[in-house]
């Protein structure tokens, strides 16, 4: 019969792991995926944690059914477990901040400063509509408008020839009444540059140019151009315009041909949700936190990854001790105890990776603002406690 | 093609049985085989053909098993008085007879606490998983094992074995 797969009492990590790694490569992997087998600090602590676990598990008075390289691997499990806990909480953290930055710099150990990059980038799609700023190009078309044709369609007389078809949305259409200046410098005109009637028109008609001045309050300029307007809303034609489906009809009906201009972007370049750049991060999937290294983890997560590789361990012992829950032995039959090493394994895994969310929700930049404002606050009010100075003269 | 109970799954069990019985339980006795080349029944056997004078034994073997030691009980001979007796059952792990190639076989000897028990009976009906790899017919030799020997014994007079117990 082949020996009993059980723990020997000690193990040697670098021997194994040279084993596997040296050409010819003979063996098995130290562990499961060998992410830290080339970290030198796990190689030397790989061989120590196994010795705790069995320990724990009650070697040498009892046999332990686990070999080095279940204990390797339950380490490895805990350390990969306590990096991605603390990348995840850091990245769940800076994930506005990092968004559609690149993936190749790896964040793991690097203090993220942040910033309004990405508050701006979605504030720019409210810029975009208000029409100050944005992420959205804005284009300019015209269209010929004739003398008593009234209604246009912009989607086929510019969007089906110079747009490919694609949908408009109309932002501005440049239909305004004359400006007041006009009705007295008309450059198009032939009667002069009614220089007089514009003087009349601001009161100054009475007076000789450059002789004699009457200083008016500005307020009086103020009334005189509200005059004007008002007089132009209610007492000439109103230049309006209406848009439905990107049919625009003008009002007044248009009494002579001319060109007409508009604002317009293309509803598809606002609707495309892929403005950033391939190789960005986009959300917790390609976050650019690398696993932590054992030997850079320090002594609080150190103790951690021990405890919870012990609990992975209990579970792997349970699982070999389950598989049979009854083992005939000469004459009768043995139960043995997987089920109670796996819910204390699993227990155990359970209440580590509570209390660790709760210290990295603790530590996130939310509560951590929230604490500082806790003691900034009872700060002042036990320094406001404190007795002024009486001066006495 | 069975799935369960391959090799790695026997030297699971065995391992178990070895803790259990070797580390743990740590019931032990010394068995006796009769060493039948000095056993001379022919000049000194009793009326009924048996070696009952000249017993000779190999030298005993110490082995672990699991006891099921019951009290004593009288037994009323009409001829010959009173005398005791106690059935006792030693099941022995397979495990270990087997390097030693030690057979359990009726007649031999075991010592238990100063008692000698003789074999009566040998049984072995325990097969991890119901099989056993040594039947031909079995699903294949990686799988099942037989688990245990069991000698169901009644206790002896140590005087008709000529086995002393003596100072070296």
């Amino acid at each position: 019969m082949s020996s009993v797969a059980i723990w020997p009492g000690s193990s040697s990590f670098i021997t194994v792991s040279e084993s596997f790694y040296n050409n010819p490569s003979t063996g098995s992997r130290p562990t499961a995926f060998g992410y830290y087998d080339g970290d030198p600090v796990f190689k030397v602590e790989a061989d120590k944690f196994a010795d705790y676990c069995a320990r724990g598990m009650g070697y040498p008075i009892m046999d332990v059914e686990l070999q080095d390289l279940n204990f390797w691997s339950a380490f490895e499990e805990a350390t990969t477990k306590f990096s991605t806990m603390v990348n995840m909480y850091n990245a769940k953290d800076y994930i506005l901040q990092i968004q559609g930055t690149s993936t190749n710099t790896n964040l793991s150990g690097r203090t993220v400063t942040p910033n309004l990059g990405r508050t701006i980038a979605m504030a720019k799609t409210y810029g975009a509509e208000a029409g100050s700023g944005g992420d959205v190009d804005w284009s300019r078309g015209r269209i010929q408008v004739s003398a008593g044709t009234a209604s246009y369609d912009l989607q086929s007389v510019w969007a089906d020839v110079s747009e490919s078809g694609n949908r408009l949305e109309i932002k501005r259409v440049f239909h305004n009444p004359p400006p007041a200046i006009v009705r007295y410098f008309d450059p198009q005109t032939d009667t002069g540059a009614g220089t007089q009637t514009m003087l009349d028109g601001f009161g100054w008609g009475s007076y000789s140019p450059a002789v004699s001045f009457l200083v008016m309050p500005i307020y009086a300029d103020l009334l005189r151009m509200q005059a004007i307007e008002m007089n132009d809303e209610i007492r000439k034609s109103g230049y309006s315009f209406e848009i439905h489906n990107n049919k625009l009809t003008l009002f007044p009906i248009p009494q002579e041909d001319y060109i007409l201009y508009f604002d317009y972007i293309v509803e598809q370049d606002r609707n495309n949700v892929l403005k950033e750049s391939t190789g960005s991060v986009s959300d917790l999937a390609n976050a650019p936190y690398d696993r932590i290294q054992f030997g850079d983890i320090k002594d609080i997560g150190v103790q951690w990854i021990y405890e919870y590789g012990f609990g992975s361990a209990l579970v792997t012992l349970g699982l070999v001790r389950g598989k049979y829950t009854t083992v005939p032995i000469p004459g009768s039959e043995a139960t043995l105890n997987g089920a109670d090493l796996i819910a204390q394994g699993n227990e155990r895994k359970t209440t580590l990776l509570t209390d660790l969310k709760e210290i990295l929700l603790a530590m996130s930049r939310e509560t951590s603002m929230q604490a500082e404002a806790t003691i900034a606050t009872s700060m002042q009010q036990t320094l406001a406690k404190v007795p002024n100075l009486i001066y006495i003269k | 093609m069975a799935i369960f109970g391959r090799q790695r799954d026997i030297n699971f069990m065995i391992g178990v049985n070895k803790e259990l019985i070797h580390d743990v339980i740590e019931q032990q006795v010394d068995y006796y085989k009769p060493y039948l080349p000095e056993t001379k029944a022919k000049d000194t056997a009793n009326l009924y053909g048996e070696a009952s004078a000249q017993k000779t034994w190999y030298r005993p073997v110490r082995l672990n098993c699991l006891i099921t030691y019951e009290p004593t009980t009288a037994v009323q001979e009409e001829q010959f008085g009173i005398d005791i007796n106690r059935n006792t059952t030693f099941a022995f792990l397979r495990e270990d007879l087997l390097p030693i190639q030690l057979v359990i076989e009726l007649g031999d000897i075991i010592e238990y606490r100063g008692e000698f028990f003789e074999v009566d009976q040998t049984g072995e009906s325990q097969f991890i998983l119901g099989k056993d790899r040594t039947y031909p017919k079995s699903v294949g030799t990686d799988f099942g094992r037989s688990v245990s020997i069991i000698a169901t014994t009644h206790l002896t007079a140590h005087d008709h074995l000529q086995i002393n117990k003596t100072r070296l």
